[in-house]
């Protein structure tokens, strides 16, 4: 086995995969170093299962067969996987906020008293753009209107999705004239299915110009109605200061986890975890207090608005578990590893799975619907405080002390942190103190040294003057390397310090979850309007050091199209199609005016991200 | 001396072994410089289908005495005395083809190995990975155990006392249990016999 | 134990390797007409094409060689006293010896027209090479349609010499192929600048005022620097004869590869072993088989009784057009079965003999990827199992012949 220290940069997930190898607890860098090599073929997308005529390769080596059955070559086969990558990615996050729009349609109908309106204001204001009148009528009136509206959004309806309205007129032109202009959520996912049927779309351009379309009723569509409702339902972020890494496990208390992804889940099992009752009942089992932690994206959401800590990111949650201090965690859908509840089972910890599309084996399941949520969120906690009295301490192993950072960071309170508008941003982005911004987005991946990508790339961009927003894993990285907090404003270059300096704000900035990426697109939106350009013009760039999931290619095209350079630090499946693979990273510049790299060296991305977005300083006759 | 056996019965035909072959064979060693490079790497392993729709894997069996070099007229071809490895050099292959009609099992091909120049090719047994530590490309590959790097006694040993102890069970007949390839095996021949009844 | 090794081509060579290996004490003394050091007579068209140097043709050093090796150069073996063990050289030196290998060769078949003031050579010795690089001023013919006719205008097409090729039969390698077969080879061969001329026989040669004058049995008469004949060879059995030991076409041995005279051992092109394609005693004059035999000599030498069962003939002829593997018959012999199979499209063909069930010959043109097992498969000299139409067709590969339906 490698050395534990080039596996992850973090020490306590050091401590814990030490403990992991003496409990005899498979993690998923082993389980990857089993797989190698692996296959070669699927590695460069040259491989296809569509169809039953399969299963095709194309051998790259020129001996084998150079078509599938059907007849595609390596275009059409890689341009098919790719495009499914996409449809995947974006029907996870557009199925994600369709349940909160069905909450919010409760909510609306009066059908639940588990959920209410937080934010009024965003409410109205969300409500405006979809063209409902918001004076002389009910707050729940408003919500089961927008619910209703959203949900022609998903559906065929319409030419073009409600929030398109917030793209700068240049951009939605470009979007126009390739007809990528998403008209509706699922539609675009249904259509990328059926264009990648055998014998439907083999035109491997046309194949991925319906995956930009996917993914910007993702990226515009499922996602930023995810992020607006969940804003709406249960509070609109604010700055704050939190807690990040296994440190925030506490010895002394009940320590309930949330993984998974949805505040509908993670929001009521936060009402449960204050409950004055739920507490007595704990302290009555000799515990000082519940713990309430978060993962990946759950943790995110509950980070940005409830301050609640995060124990970790997508590689540490098979980690947190080994800790033994675990008594309960509770999941709904995405990123959870199906080890997880094989590694629950050496342990006292109980994991519970909360919703009908996500079964898991060795883990209860307590479904939660609009109506019973708090009820079940209840009973879970129950169980969990029961379940403190089966911790062995003895196996117990918490590593570290918390680190601190600052979350919250959403497009409200940037521009309230500005002092009202995005005047003070954009001076000092035309006077240069900060050079630009880039969305360091992403999750984890055992191909790529934990972290490392994430933390590597973000000191090297602050300290280019380079403002940096973290969505995902990537703020737990960054949390815990200390970079979210103001006092990191010491590693950034003079104008970034200064300017963090003035605000009081980290110098890299927790923006949210992976659905909450639609609030960069937000504010590279308002930027451009701001300003008067279209996106492609303005000093940004995206990188995804570390990604592993088919959301983040579906991420990755919506902010290329939207005109943003993203640098990617995996490979991802295309090598086998020379085609494929100049079109997304250099073909795509022609027409949207972004396109992709590959970079797994955070120090060489850096490097390509500061060129880049000193060339776009240039173009706009900035100060380089 | 431990050299790759192979156990075609396992072999699902997922071509692996020849993918990893020629990346190893390569230049830059990975499969997306392996396909970028200009010239091309060629895998020395291959998986023929029978017609009993049975996957076959075959490579070199670097025989002793090996035909190949006997027919080999430069003595490009030798054997590396500490492995027992029989291999091509390539600087002084004239390209007569010869040794491609004296190999028994067909494992010998031409391909350029420079710019303009042919040469050659067979399986070297991944010698210089050897060296390094490390077991063949073919074998690492294999997921399934049809390519195992071990001493041929010493697997005989394992397989015949596995089969002793069968007999001494009193089981006659290797009642397995039908693994999930095995059933596929079996479909794809039905298939290949209804194809043979209706021709 | 004292060896004696009489030639040092691949017979030779092969056997004193091989003793190396098993007997590393021997002492080992090696006796070759030539004077340069061992080479491999087969690259002599490479290095009469440019393609190789004198340098590289050499196979091994005598002084690479530990002090119980010796080699001597330049000298002719004249006598074999089996009695008293003994070989007598030409400059009067006797050496005594334990086990002997007689591994003179071929002599390659010379018509009376064939002489050097006629700027006539065969092609078998360096010097041969060297004499006939040195004539040419840009001309040769070259007469004989055999591979080693073939190979040769192959090899001066390198230095670029315009080649004629004068076939007596009606088109090439007809002891191997039909017509229709040759008739590619022969475009192959044509559309790379060398000349054939079928159903011709040279009559004879007579020097001009510089060039010399080919007269063909049609009344034709060709104009060109340098005849080269590759009529074939017979085995060199003059010394085997001349010291009373048994000769029928070629050395006679057993399969354990020993003459008529106790502890004398014969390798190579001058000896009769089975020839497994025509099922009788031949002397098969090739390089790949003189060097299986020079190692089953060299077992049985030792001490070791390793029955050599035999081979049979094969070719391989590959150039940067086309790649031709024959081996075994094709013709020639009543009741034959051949089967064959053109794909023009390709510049294909296969074609295969077979005896009573048996296959006896082969022929892959442009095909070369499954040769190897079907030449192999007629060494084997057993019944095929496989329907030969399958074969030609190109749908038969290893896993058929190792997991037979």
């Amino acid at each position: 086995m490698s050395e534990i220290k080039d596996l992850t940069i973090c020490s306590d997930a050091q401590i814990m995969l030490k403990k992991a190898q003496e409990d005899g607890i498979e993690t998923a860098w082993d389980r990857l170093k089993k797989q190698q090599p692996q296959c070669g073929y699927c590695e460069l997308g040259v491989s296809c299962r569509i169809c039953a005529m399969g299963p095709c390769r194309i051998d790259p080596f020129g001996e084998g067969p150079q078509l599938g059955v059907c007849g595609a070559d390596a275009d059409i086969i890689v341009a098919r996987n790719l495009a499914r990558m996409v449809a995947a990615g974006s029907a996870s996050h557009s199925d994600h906020g369709r349940d909160i729009v069905d909450v919010l349609h409760k909510i609306g109908l009066d059908k639940t008293s588990c959920y209410n309106i937080t934010d009024a204001v965003k409410l109205k204001s969300v409500a405006k753009e979809y063209g409902i009148k918001t004076d002389g009528i009910s707050e729940k009136e408003i919500a089961r209107q927008l619910a209703e509206a959203m949900m022609d959004d998903y559906g065929m309806k319409k030419d073009m999705l409600t929030f398109i309205s917030r793209v700068p007129k240049q951009r939605v032109d470009i979007w126009k004239k390739v007809k990528v202009v998403p008209r509706g959520i699922d539609r675009e996912v249904t259509e990328m299915m059926h264009r990648t049927h055998m014998g439907v779309d083999n035109n491997y351009v046309s194949i991925l110009l319906q995956a930009v379309r996917s993914s910007l009723a993702d990226g515009y569509g499922g996602s930023m109605i995810g992020t607006e409702l969940s804003d709406i339902i249960f509070g609109t972020p604010t700055p704050g200061m939190s807690e990040i890494n296994l440190g925030v496990l506490k010895e002394d208390q009940v320590n309930i986890l949330v993984h998974g992804h949805s505040p509908i889940v993670s929001e009521m099992i936060y009402i449960a975890v204050e409950d004055k009752e739920m507490l007595a009942l704990a302290k009555s089992k000799g515990a000082t207090g519940i713990n309430l932690a978060g993962l990946c994206c759950s943790g995110n959401e509950m980070m940005m608005r409830k301050k609640i800590p995060m124990a970790g990111n997508h590689l540490m949650t098979e980690l947190v578990i080994v800790t033994g201090a675990v008594e309960a965690i509770i999941v709904d859908y995405q990123c959870i590893m199906p080890s997880m509840g094989q590694i629950s089972q050496c342990y006292h910890t109980k994991m519970y799975t909360t919703s009908d599309k996500a079964k898991f084996n060795f883990m209860e399941h307590v479904e939660f619907t609009p109506e019973n949520a708090k009820e079940q969120a209840f009973k879970i906690v129950r169980e969990a405080i029961e379940n403190f009295a089966r911790r062995d301490k003895n196996r117990v192993l918490i590593p570290d002390a918390p680190v601190k950072s600052m979350t919250g960071f959403s497009v409200e309170a940037i521009v309230g942190a500005l002092g009202g508008t995005l005047t003070p941003l954009i001076d000092a982005i035309k006077a240069g103190k900060i050079k630009g911004a880039v969305g360091v987005v992403g999750c984890n991946n055992p191909k790529i040294k934990h972290d490392y990508g994430h933390v590597e790339l973000i000191k090297g961009l602050i300290a280019n003057d380079i403002l940096v927003l973290t969505t995902g894993c990537v703020n737990v990285a960054a949390g815990k390397a200390g970079l979210q907090v103001p006092e990191a404003k010491e590693l950034a270059g003079p104008g970034l310090k200064e300017i963090c300096g003035a605000l009081g704000i980290p110098p890299s900035l927790h923006v949210g979850s992976c659905v909450d990426n639609s609030r960069i697109m937000v504010i590279a939106s308002a930027l451009a309007n701001a300003i008067g350009v279209d996106i492609d013009q303005l000093p940004l760039a995206a990188a995804a050091p570390e990604w592993y999931s088919e959301k983040a290619v579906a991420i990755a095209f919506y902010a290329m199209a939207s005109g943003i350079y993203t640098v990617l630090g995996i490979m991802p499946p295309i090598g086998g199609s020379k085609k494929v693979v100049d079109l997304a990273t250099s073909g795509l510049n022609d027409v949207f005016g972004a396109c992709f790299a590959v970079e797994p060296d955070p120090v060489k991305s850096c490097a390509l991200i500061t060129a880049h977005i000193a060339a776009k300083r240039k173009a706009l006759g900035l100060e380089v | 001396m431990k050299t790759v056996i192979v156990k075609p019965e396992r072999c699902v035909g997922c071509h692996q072994c020849s993918f990893q072959c020629a990346v190893a064979h390569s230049t830059s060693k990975t499969s997306m410089g392996a396909i970028s490079e200009s010239i091309l790497s060629k895998p020395r392993i291959r998986i023929y289908l029978s017609s009993g729709k049975e996957n076959f894997p075959n490579k070199c069996r670097h025989c002793e005495p090996a035909p190949c070099e006997m027919a080999c007229i430069t003595k490009a071809i030798y054997r590396e005395t500490k492995s027992g490895i029989v291999l091509i050099n390539q600087d002084r292959c004239i390209n007569c083809g010869m040794c491609a009609m004296a190999c028994p099992f067909a494992v010998v091909r031409y391909y350029p190995y420079i710019l303009n120049r042919e040469a050659a090719h067979k399986c070297d047994q991944c010698i210089d990975r050897q060296k390094e530590g490390k077991v063949p490309a073919c074998v690492e590959a294999c997921k399934v155990g049809a390519l195992l790097f071990d001493e041929v006694n010493k697997k005989m040993d394992e397989d015949a006392e596995k089969l002793a102890s069968l007999i001494y069970l009193g089981i006659r007949q290797r009642v397995a249990e039908p693994d999930t390839f095995s059933s596929l095996v079996a479909y794809k021949q039905k298939l290949n016999e209804i194809r043979r009844r209706q021709s | 134990m004292n060896i004696v090794i009489i030639g040092a081509s691949a017979a030779g060579l092969s056997c004193l390797d091989t003793l190396r290996r098993v007997s590393p004490q021997a002492k080992i003394t090696v006796v070759s007409t030539e004077k340069y050091p061992p080479y491999c007579r087969c690259l002599l068209t490479y290095y009469l094409g440019n393609t190789m140097t004198e340098q590289e043709l050499t196979i091994t050093k005598p002084a690479d060689y530990p002090s119980n090796v010796q080699f001597i150069l330049g000298q002719k073996a004249e006598h074999i006293d089996p009695q008293r063990k003994t070989v007598r050289l030409l400059d009067g030196r006797e050496l005594g010896y334990d086990k002997l290998l007689i591994a003179v060769g071929a002599d390659a078949i010379k018509p009376r027209y064939c002489a050097e003031e006629k700027r006539t050579f065969t092609l078998r010795y360096l010097d041969d090479a060297k004499k006939i690089a040195e004539t040419t001023k840009g001309r040769a013919v070259v007469s004989g349609g055999g591979f080693i006719g073939i190979k040769t205008a192959y090899g001066l097409l390198g230095r670029n010499i315009k080649t004629d090729m004068v076939v007596t039969s009606p088109y090439l390698l007809a002891m191997v192929l039909d017509e229709t077969s040759a008739r590619h080879l022969e475009k192959d061969i044509t559309g790379m600048g060398i000349g054939i001329i079928t159903g011709e026989d040279v009559t004879d040669i007579r020097m001009g005022n510089d060039e010399l004058k080919v007269y063909l049995s049609s009344g034709r008469e060709l104009e060109t620097d340098v005849v080269v004949i590759g009529k074939g060879v017979k085995p060199s059995v003059d010394l085997a004869q001349a010291s009373g030991i048994k000769v029928n076409n070629g050395i006679s041995v057993n399969e354990f590869l020993e003459t008529s005279a106790p502890d004398v051992f014969a390798a190579g092109d001058c000896c009769a072993t089975m020839d497994l394609a025509r099922n009788k005693l031949q002397a098969i004059g090739l390089w790949p088989t003189a060097v299986e035999e020079g190692y089953f000599a060299a077992l049985n030498i030792s001490g070791t009784r390793s029955h050599y069962f035999g081979s049979i003939g094969m070719n391989s002829l590959k150039t940067k057009a086309f790649y031709l593997i024959s081996a075994g018959i094709l013709k020639g012999e009543p009741g034959l079965m051949v089967y064959d199979k053109h794909v023009p499209s390709k510049k294909q063909f296969r074609k295969m003999a077979f005896r009573n069930n048996i296959p006896v010959g082969m022929a892959f043109y442009n095909c070369p990827e499954e040769a190897g097992l079907f030449v192999n498969l007629i060494k084997k000299a057993r019944p095929l199992m496989i329907n030969p139409e399958k074969v030609v067709n190109g749908d038969v590969s290893i896993s058929d012949i190792m997991k037979p339906l």
